[in-house]
């Protein structure tokens, strides 16, 4: 505790006289900052320890990383707002890293709503020109930054955008942080499926076999339409993906990609006949062991036609889906 | 500092010699002590209360320099607006084993903490000759009230005071339980009424020469301390000690006023009242701005307990009935920090409420929060799942699935439902009328957007210029036709909602 009091003390004063230099003094902030998110973490560990020792009533609260966000947010400003010395030697080349360590901190404290305003500040910012573009910056912070803010997109279901950011992250990755790469994939591999329906290799999952453990299964039933294998190994993974954020990904895949290749399959079955009741879409839900009425079979159908992952139309009359001659279940 | 002088004159023995009059980063050990006698005499959820009270008499004291002519030892606690307690005897219990312990334990950072308000509020000079005022005040009420030296008889005597007010004897046995009684049920209403008029008195002693003016203006201490020397404009905490049971509700631009505030007992009496008005009458107008003000009395007088609890689910029912989702979440919000806090109440009937609330608004993030948080003991709960089930179909976009669960929503869940359940019809039927072909019967548009009878489901598709795709001999839907109109409804009904995410 005390040893985060002087470290947060320090920090701060830090701050101020990094506030009349110019880049010189980053290192020296990089470090400091980098040593107080650690220390507030070891303090509320403490903090939280000595809470279970105790029987409550104990009124404080481990709150040092807040606290701690606090003061490194303030470094940002102290980094952004550098209106002296030119660019080459400007505070400014020390934003990156400080916005990546803040996301790391708002990640673990579960405020993402912070992250996002973090991340307006800086459009803003970078939108006025007045600071460089990510790419100029040391790989390093810049892999971070779009880490972070390919996750942001992803919780925000803006799929493109996460695509894009954690790309860039994964390319200029160094190939020997091994364990940066598997978190980048992480959530890369899911958003490449849902967009493009785009399939790992099996190079991938022999690099990371952590990710294969997480996601081959759900990737090959959810190839073959096998929904009953996709929904356990979903139900089994459900904790994982929550906290991770990426649950709600994984039932978009559900109703966009394993879906419409489970009434493939029903297509094939029919020999690519262009007329199926709605009555074997139903038979073919059984056999994975979803029982539904053809209603909920409509509605499903209706769903693909909708977003285009099935071509055809739905008689009500008849009780019939009528399938496009020309690739009913376009890629 | 001629006035400073003359008090350090009166003072006693505390009046150790003071070598940095006025500088705060130096205090008298009577003034450490008096800190951790007042931390020691609350429980732990008037700490905040008391660090306020504190603060103030604090800042006086050091703007008035007479920090160290202050007799500490013999000085009362500062009470004020120290909020009774529900569950007084389980707090006393608490209190008499901890009491010492937490003196202990919390005096130092308590007294940092103080101190460092005090370091940052710098004095103007305008306030100067008020607050000698209030010092000497002060000086003169810890003289005439005996030389006690010892916090617990120091209380006693406080509680005696009252007592005698109220024309109860007391005996020094049960001095202990005296005391404790005094300090949560006295300052109830009619604890700090007495003292309230106390210090009027006292005000009009020494700062109105006129004297004996027959109406005295009725403001509250904690208003007097606050407009005199303490520059935040936070409302301040007391007992309001108004009597009627009705108010009607008027967002507070100054400090409140104890004469309008009603005290907890009486606004339990509102309590019932109202919910026998509601049944009769039913007019949601009055009843809404009725609770209103009474949340805010609740709020001045910072009372959290389950009856806060009662009244904030019971608005926020109301408010779900009549569809003003406004008002809903701001009863939300409360209740989510209320049940933090472990006040009984109906916690999970509420969560599911708030995730329909979130999928209404489509906060994505905040959604994503609630999830991780949620326990597998909450998901088995019936409201809720069914709240995630809604949550899973409107990502599918399934309509079949999210309108049964519609018509079979528990408790008030159906009434935020409603609130975006046009929404969603809108999307199910540019889904039906792009997916279906030729027709589809107004029978099957009736089941499958949620209408319990074609009647009802013909005034929604007239309402949004769609019957006129309807044939009038077969009731059948054109799809093709009613496709584009569809799609238009869908895309402002969508809209709207990106904008604002209250109504």
């Amino acid at each position: 505790m005390a040893a985060y009091r002087e470290q947060n003390a320090l920090t701060q004063l830090l701050n101020r006289i990094a506030e009349r230099t110019d880049n010189w003094i980053l290192p020296v902030v990089y470090t400091v900052t980098q040593e107080l998110r650690i220390i507030a973490m070891e303090a509320d560990h403490y903090t939280e320890a000595s809470m279970l020792g105790s029987s409550a009533s104990n009124s404080a609260k481990p709150n040092k990383l807040e606290e701690a966000a606090r003061t490194i947010n303030r470094t940002l400003t102290v980094c952004l707002n550098d209106r002296n010395s030119s660019m080459p030697n400007s505070r400014k080349w020390g934003v990156y890293f400080i916005i990546s360590l803040l996301f790391k901190i708002y990640f673990k404290l579960g405020t993402i709503s912070l992250a996002t305003s973090v991340v307006r500040v800086l459009n803003a910012s970078s939108a006025a020109g007045d600071i460089p573009s990510v790419e100029e910056y040391p790989k390093a912070h810049m892999v971070t930054f779009k880490y972070y803010v390919g996750i942001l997109a992803f919780m925000d279901e803006e799929y493109e955008k996460a695509e894009e950011h954690l790309r860039a992250a994964l390319n200029n990755c160094h190939k020997r942080a091994t364990r940066n790469q598997e978190l980048i994939l992480q959530y890369l591999l899911p958003t490449t499926l849902l967009l493009h329906r785009r399939y790992p290799s099996k190079a991938v999952w022999r690099t990371f076999p952590r990710l294969q453990i997480v996601y081959e299964e759900l990737f090959t039933a959810s190839k073959r339409g096998d929904m009953r294998t996709y929904e356990a190994a979903l139900a089994a993974r459900e904790k994982l993906f929550v906290t991770r954020r990426i649950y709600l990904t994984m039932l978009k895949i559900r109703t966009k990609i394993v879906r419409p290749r489970l009434f493939e399959q029903v297509y094939l079955a029919f020999d690519k006949g262009t007329r199926i009741p709605v009555s074997a879409f139903r038979k073919g839900l059984e056999f994975v062991g979803i029982d539904v009425d053809d209603d909920q079979v409509e509605c499903w159908a209706a769903v693909m036609i909708y977003q285009g992952q099935m071509k055809g139309y739905i008689s009500r009359e008849r009780k019939t889906i009528v399938l496009s001659n020309n690739d009913p279940f376009p890629r | 500092m001629t006035l400073s002088s003359k008090t350090s004159k009166t003072t006693s023995s505390s009046a150790q010699k003071s070598p940095a009059d006025g500088n705060p980063a130096v205090w008298p050990d009577s003034l450490k002590a008096y800190v951790g006698r007042c931390f020691a005499s609350v429980g732990p959820s008037q700490r905040s209360a008391m660090e306020k009270n504190l603060k103030k008499v604090i800042t006086s004291a050091i703007e008035s320099t007479s920090l160290w002519s202050i007799d500490w030892d013999t000085r009362e606690l500062p009470l004020d607006g120290i909020k009774a307690v529900d569950d007084g005897e389980d707090m006393l219990e608490k209190l008499k084993t901890d009491a010492k312990k937490r003196a202990d334990a919390k005096t130092d950072s308590a007294t940092e903490a103080v101190g460092a308000m005090c370091t940052s509020a710098p004095p103007p000079a305008s306030y100067k000759s008020t607050s000698i005022t209030f010092a000497k005040s002060d000086q003169q009420y810890s003289t005439t009230n005996g030389q006690a030296s010892s916090s617990i008889s120091k209380t006693t005597k406080r509680s005696a005071k009252w007592d005698q007010r109220s024309a109860e004897p007391e005996t020094t046995e049960d001095s202990a339980k005296r005391k404790k009684t005094s300090i949560f049920a006295g300052t109830n209403y009619l604890g700090s009424n007495i003292e309230q008029e106390r210090k009027e008195k006292r005000l009009m002693r020494f700062d109105s020469p006129s004297g004996n003016e027959s109406t005295p203006t009725p403001v509250a201490t904690p208003d007097y301390v606050s407009s005199t020397f303490v520059q935040d404009t936070e409302p301040e905490i007391f007992v309001g000690r108004s009597m009627r049971l009705e108010k009607k509700y008027l967002r507070l631009t100054s400090a409140p006023d104890p004469e309008t505030v009603r005290p907890l007992h009486i606004l339990r009496q509102t309590l019932d009242l109202l919910k026998e008005k509601w049944k009769s009458e039913r007019n949601y107008a009055y009843i809404c701005d009725q609770f209103k003000s009474m949340r805010q009395d609740l709020t001045v007088q910072l009372i959290q307990n389950e009856f806060t609890v009662n009244v904030y689910e019971i608005h926020a029912r109301i408010a779900l009935e009549n569809g003003d989702l406004g008002e809903y979440n701001q009863c939300q919000t409360q209740l989510r920090s209320l049940y933090a806090m472990n006040i009984a109440g109906h916690p999970i009937e509420f969560l599911a409420y708030r995730i329909l609330y979130l999928l209404h608004t489509r906060n994505r993030s905040d959604m994503n929060d609630l999830l991780i948080e949620l326990t597998d003991e909450q998901k088995a709960d019936d409201a809720i799942a069914h709240a995630l089930q809604v949550r899973e179909a409107m990502t599918d976009q399934d309509y079949h699935s999210l309108m049964r669960l519609y018509l079979s929503a528990p408790n008030m869940g159906g009434y935020i439902m409603d609130s975006f359940i046009d929404r969603e019809r809108h999307a199910a039927l540019e889904i039906i009328c792009k997916a279906f072909r030729p027709d589809v019967p107004l029978r099957f548009l009736t089941d499958e957007i949620g209408f319990d009878s074609d009647k009802s489901c013909y005034e929604f598709l007239e309402k949004h210029a769609l019957s006129q795709f309807i044939d009038e001999s077969s009731l059948r839907l054109r799809a093709k036709d009613a496709y584009s109109t569809a799609q238009y409804n869908r895309m402002t009904a969508f809209k709207k909602i990106d904008i604002k995410g209250q109504i």
